[in-house]
């Protein structure tokens, strides 16, 4: 088997199983050490070979899908991102992404990320609605320019595991749901900004963000929600200041 | 959800400018009173009279009040950060106020009030 | 779409620790951040208390003595570290929050950057300037 070095390597996992455990505990397993191995392959080898009750999410496993997100030695990580050759011979600490409720082992809810999302319709709301006859939505490469590094978010939440500000304060909109607010409201299709601009510039949106920028540190698809914060406090800031000292123009 | 848009903006733009004063001006000043006067490259003299100087008095002024209002609303939020998010009013009226009682203080001095 | 209760699970709520800026350096990092503001706002207080003692002579001039001695110069050296740390990570931000498009594509980061760093320089030269002449 290529890449079969003959060792293991030490998986420290997170377990919890609500129905037995009152507080969490950590099981260690030793997995085979091969090269071209990720975290997510030594869970799945885990499951299949050593411990089937171990639960967690992965699908795509290539990083696409955003499911495998979890904590790999403290820092959030997509699982089928993190490689076992740089961590051995360490051993590798794996638990649920940080600041969300656990529900069993390493899976966590994520029902406030969801809700977010929809608070901040995080879905293309045309302009004009056009009738299939009508034909597409056209725009230029410079319209989609404008917001494509925002839409490749995976909805894979390392951001959220990475804020400090959502640890502290989960009522916080957080980095991915504005990122997306942004990405329809620079998406020339779109219609419905001041919707979304009053959700996420309200106290508990981009307000709460302290630029501690980790989120775009971790962010596997380099969609740089901090930036995408901070342009949005920059625009609803003119905003604010535009309606206080002139009134009377309305947009 | 009805939502209402947040009036920090009224903060965050002094918070702003006193950014961008203090990444400016800051370092260069230090430079003069930290190693220039006591390095003899600057006459205390002529420095005490720009200090009087009307235009010179106005800088000090917009970047002492900027400078009090940045770091108030750092203040604020790494204070809440720190866990005291239950305080967040009491902490809002003790850190701008603080920066709005210095601000008064520096236009009184710089008006030669005081 | 069916509706069926949720189930009942005694989830797990990860407990929050005030030192939680300790467990990265990045957290660490921006701590250090927050706080140079402080330092920037204190050496602004010292700014006018000086604009304050400009009309006595005397007074001033005891000041312009106390600049000289090495307590003040190492006070001022952190200062000036702390205020360089915030001019730099400031400076190196500004190319995320001032994005310019220009067609497809956007005006590059050193652009933006460079700019404020030329903006640096020449408030730092013409507070050079007015201050040893």
């Amino acid at each position: 088997m290529a890449g079969n070095t003959g060792e293991t390597t030490t998986l420290e996992v997170f377990r919890y199983h609500p129905e037995q455990d009152s507080e969490p505990r950590y099981q260690t397993y030793q997995v085979p050490y091969q090269k071209e191995w990720v975290v997510l392959d030594a869970l799945n080898y885990i499951k299949n070979e050593i411990d089937g009750s171990l639960t967690f999410r992965w699908s795509c496993r290539m990083g696409v899908c955003g499911s495998c997100g979890m904590m790999v030695n403290g820092t959030p990580r997509l699982t089928c991102a993190a490689f076992l050759k740089d961590f051995h011979p360490q051993t590798i600490r794996v638990e649920p992404l940080a600041h969300f409720p656990v529900i069993r082992d390493l899976v966590i809810n994520f029902d406030d990320f969801i809700n977010k999302l929809t608070e901040a319709k995080a879905w293309l709301i045309p302009k004009e609605e056009k009738s299939i006859e009508q034909g597409e939505y056209l725009q230029t490469p410079a319209q989609l320019a404008a917001f494509k590094q925002y839409s490749m978010c995976i909805n894979c939440m390392l951001c959220y595991a990475a804020c400090p500000v959502y640890a502290l304060e989960p009522a916080f909109t957080g980095p991915a749901a504005i990122a997306l607010a942004q990405r329809y409201n620079m998406d020339s299709r779109d219609g419905a900004r001041e919707e979304r601009m009053n959700y996420i510039s309200s106290d508990e949106g981009v307000w709460e963000c302290t630029l501690v920028g980790e989120c775009s540190v971790v962010c596997p698809k380099h969609v740089d929600p901090a930036g995408a914060i901070q342009r949005a406090k920059l625009e609803t800031a003119q905003e604010w200041w535009q309606s206080m000292l002139m009134p009377w123009a309305r947009k | 959800m009805h939502h209402q848009r947040s009036r920090e903006p009224l903060w965050w733009l002094p918070f702003s400018g006193g950014m961008m004063v203090d990444a400016l001006a800051i370092p260069a000043l230090v430079i003069v009173t930290g190693l220039l006067i006591p390095f003899a490259l600057v006459n205390p003299e002529s420095f005490r009279n720009l200090l009087i100087h009307p235009l010179v008095r106005a800088a000090v002024f917009v970047i002492a009040a900027l400078s009090f209002f940045h770091a108030a609303h750092r203040l604020k939020f790494t204070l809440i950060d720190l866990g005291l998010k239950d305080a967040k009013i009491a902490l809002g009226f003790i850190c701008y106020g603080g920066a709005i009682v210095g601000t008064l203080l520096t236009a009184a001095i710089a008006l030669g009030l005081m | 779409m069916p509706s069926y209760p949720k189930p009942q699970v005694k989830q797990y709520h990860p407990p929050v620790k005030a030192t939680w800026w300790l467990a990265r350096p990045a957290y660490i990092k921006f701590m250090v951040r927050e706080l140079t503001s402080l330092f920037i706002a204190g050496y602004a207080a010292f700014l006018v208390v000086l604009m304050a003692k400009a009309d006595d002579v005397a007074a001033f001039q005891s000041i312009m003595d106390a600049l000289k001695t090495p307590v003040s110069i190492l006070l001022h050296l952190i200062v000036l570290g702390f205020a360089l740390f915030h001019s730099i990570t400031f400076f190196n931000l500004t190319p995320r929050v001032l994005v310019v498009q220009r067609g497809e594509d956007r005006l590059a980061d050193a652009a933006i950057a460079g700019a404020h760093y030329a903006m640096w320089l020449v408030a730092t030269l013409v507070i050079l300037f007015v201050a040893t002449r």
